[in-house]
């Protein structure tokens, strides 16, 4: 009797401890978050980067954001150049993987295999030797040059999908063989299958697809940040990342660049959190295939 | 191999047309009466020639030569003339490669149909496939081909062109120091070719630059390899935990840890920064709760090396732990309840359960997801480039600082310094190690699957 009740005791104090932990841990987490966001709320220039709580509270870093248009800073027109670049770069980049993807699971033509490997291989490069030759490229044939951006940037982007299909077409092998089958016996295409068939089976992979290359110029200030010349063409990440690379900027421009961050971070997590059931599913399921 | 080989005896054995053929495209189709295509042929291959004639052999002559004269004076010595640009040569040249890559595909293509057609021509029941036909193909038969060539197109030009040309530069002397921002600058750029001569500097005849190599290679592999089992240990104890029986809210625990992956990096980790800032707010939390008295440089200019990489392993794992977590929650879902059962009946307790069932198990299905982690941390760019931008600076190495990666430095030279040749002969170290373990890594983990399936 006594000892059922000293079991069960120590078991309700390593509930509650395992739950405390876990909760501190939460919290350390967000700390860099809240800061981010409170900092967002500081009144400039009263009080500097290195308080948690600001002084004095202000929303002014929101509108100033959309309303302040200088040589330096001009969110609104950097949003509305990432959101779209980022539906071209959606829309390409989802038809070139969707259809590489179904290929590659289902035909079985001589450079299949070959074709997987140099894929693979490519893979491997460190992505951004490419850069300085696609800016000399891309500005040449004049597509750095005002609006032209809109197409340069979801080219080069989506030139990706050619090698980033493997987790499309993981999901295709797992689509039975036998219902194309059937649909070639009652006489459909091979389009006309993949269009009736497989694309209403693929809902997942096609939202994955749609929102993962959505998502992708919003982060992007390695390759966007090299091409991109022309302050009134820069995406936000482009732009948020400038503000703040020199020591005096962080000063200036820190509580703006916080507003900025939340107001491209808070959908990108909502996104994120929405896609993450997706993606654990897809690396395992992808992995396990090998 | 073997279509190779019939390439030739085909030409030997087949009649006098194909054997024209193999010189004039499409003259197999016309003779035959498919005129579509066979015109269509004999276009592509008139139109390769035209350009060959008239841009493409003077592209490979520039290719070969990379131009001749540099940037010098006029005779009157006062004007200047502009050198041969070899960057574009270069560029170009490869360009032209590709188009010639692709019409020989094109063309070993066409001939193949038209001895595949020889061949059938002498059996009865062969049916002669029209224009319209082919039209319908690209739905049907040739579907993939329909799918496939527009991606292809696009990853030709904008992928494997600038990689191919910046792997080429590996084998020049491309390395002028000039100004980044400057486009023009890069516009008039004279190199030329130098055999292996960066790989040299890179690992001996440059001792500055080979000592930065080899020192920032060795650092490279401990932050990978540190990174990689810090994150995958913690992650899954922390994914067990929250699985564990008797907590509160998992959605809720998973969601908040989540947020540190879920906002773009370059916002979190910039944040990071300013955060660990010398004078930031986390010293200032620290010196007010009275653990510290002084400011702590973690990773500015001036910071130890030796507490920047360590500040820089911990940091790594604000991003690391939540994203194994968040892998490793769905496979601790999907181990088998029967195999706990079972455990539970042949008497095993829970340490028994945790080394015997859950860590093979989890290790088994993980195996490929830590050898991605491996190759990404390899290369984490953006872990190193936004938290330290390679500081603390290190005096002995060439233009690299002590929390520096391969692929950091790599950036650096290119950015910092135009040093364009060393710079892709670093690129072609950073993709040589990481097909080198992923072979490696591969080769075991396949002997591991044949070993027998995991339950």
């Amino acid at each position: 009797m006594i000892k059922k009740r000293k079991t069960s005791f120590s078991k309700v104090s390593l509930f509650t401890f395992k739950n405390i932990f876990l909760y501190v841990m939460c919290a350390i987490w967000l700390v860099p978050i809240i800061w981010l966001l409170l900092q967002s709320f500081r009144e400039f220039p009263t009080g500097n980067v290195a308080e948690f709580w600001p002084q004095n509270w202000t929303f002014q870093n929101y509108i100033l954001l959309f309303t302040e248009q200088s040589a330096v800073m001009n969110f609104g027109r950097w949003f509305l150049n990432t959101l779209v670049i980022a539906i071209i770069t959606c829309v390409m980049t989802t038809l070139f993987v969707l259809s590489i993807a179904y290929v590659l699971s289902r035909y079985k033509f001589k450079l299949r295999k070959p074709y997987m490997n140099i894929a693979l291989i490519l893979g491997m490069f460190p992505g951004f030797l490419t850069m300085i030759a696609l800016f000399v490229m891309l500005s040449n044939v004049g597509l750095l040059n005002g609006f032209w951006h809109y197409l340069a940037l979801p080219i080069v982007y989506s030139s990706g999908a050619g090698i980033g299909f493997f987790m499309a077409k993981g999901f295709f092998d797992t689509i039975p063989n036998n219902l194309d089958e059937a649909a070639r016996i009652d006489g459909a295409s091979n389009a006309r299958v993949f269009f009736t068939i497989i694309l209403p089976l693929s809902k997942p992979i096609i939202i994955f697809t749609i929102l993962t290359s959505f998502l992708g110029p919003w982060a992007d200030f390695m390759f966007a940040g090299y091409v991109i010349r022309e302050v009134d063409f820069f995406t936000v990440a482009v732009g948020l990342y400038n503000i703040i690379i020199t020591p005096a900027s962080i000063d200036q421009f820190f509580t703006r660049f916080a507003a900025g961050s939340v107001i491209v971070g808070l959908p990108t997590a909502l996104l994120f959190i929405f896609l993450q059931r997706f993606y654990v599913g897809g690396v395992t399921g992808g992995a396990v295939k090998g | 191999m073997k279509s190779f080989k019939s390439f030739f005896t085909d030409f030997l054995r087949g009649s006098i047309i194909l054997k024209l053929s193999y010189f004039v495209m499409g003259l197999y189709q016309i003779v035959h009466k498919q005129f579509v295509r066979g015109i269509i042929f004999l276009v592509l291959q008139i139109g390769f020639w035209v350009f060959m004639g008239f841009v493409g052999f003077g592209l490979i002559g520039d290719l070969i030569t990379l131009g001749e004269y540099p940037f010098r004076l006029a005779p009157d010595l006062v004007t200047s003339i502009p050198g041969d640009n070899s960057f574009l040569m270069l560029l170009y040249g490869v360009l032209g490669l590709a188009v010639i890559f692709v019409f020989l595909f094109a063309y070993f293509h066409i001939v193949s149909l038209s001895r595949q057609f020889d061949k059938k021509k002498e059996n009865e029941n062969f049916v002669k496939a029209n224009f319209k036909d082919d039209l319908k193909s690209l739905v049907n038969e040739n579907f993939h081909f329909t799918m496939m060539i527009v991606p292809l197109i696009f990853l030709t030009v904008f992928l494997i062109v600038p990689l191919v040309f910046m792997i080429l530069v590996a084998f020049t002397d491309f390395s002028q120091v000039m100004h980044p921002e400057d486009s023009e600058y890069i516009a008039n750029q004279f190199f030329s070719w130098a055999g292996f001569r960066s790989f040299g500097e890179l690992f001996a005849l440059n001792p500055r630059i080979r000592q930065t190599f080899f020192g920032v290679l060795l650092w490279t592999l401990a932050w990978a390899v540190l990174a990689t089992i810090t994150n995958y240990i913690l992650g899954i104890l922390v994914a067990m935990l929250i699985n564990s029986k008797g907590v509160k809210g998992r959605k809720l625990i998973r969601i908040l840890l989540v947020i540190s992956i879920a906002i773009p990096q370059f916002i979190t980790l910039m944040v990071l920064r300013t955060f660990l800032d010398d004078h930031g707010v986390f010293n200032n939390i620290l010196r007010e709760v009275g653990i510290i008295s002084e400011n702590i440089r973690f990773i500015s200019v001036e910071a130890n090396p030796w507490v920047a990489r360590a500040t820089v392993i911990i940091a790594n794992l604000w991003i690391g732990i939540p994203f194994t977590m968040l892998i490793a929650t769905g496979i601790l879902m999907n181990i088998p309840k029967e195999l706990y059962e079972a455990a539970r009946i042949d008497g095993a307790g829970p340490f028994r359960i945790f080394f015997k069932i859950t860590m093979p198990f989890v290790l088994f299905i993980t195996t490929p997801y830590l050898i991605t982690q491996f190759i990404g941390n390899l290369n984490n760019f953006n872990v190193i480039f936004l938290l330290t931008g390679g500081n603390p600076g290190n005096l002995n190495y060439y233009h690299a600082g002590s929390t520096d990666l391969l692929i950091t430095w790599l950036f650096r030279l290119t950015r910092d310094r135009s040093d364009f040749s060393i710079a892709s002969v670093i690129g072609i170290m950073v993709f040589t190690l990481s097909a080198v373990f992923s072979l490696v890594f591969y080769r075991r983990s396949a002997t591991y699957k044949r070993e027998g399936e995991f339950a």
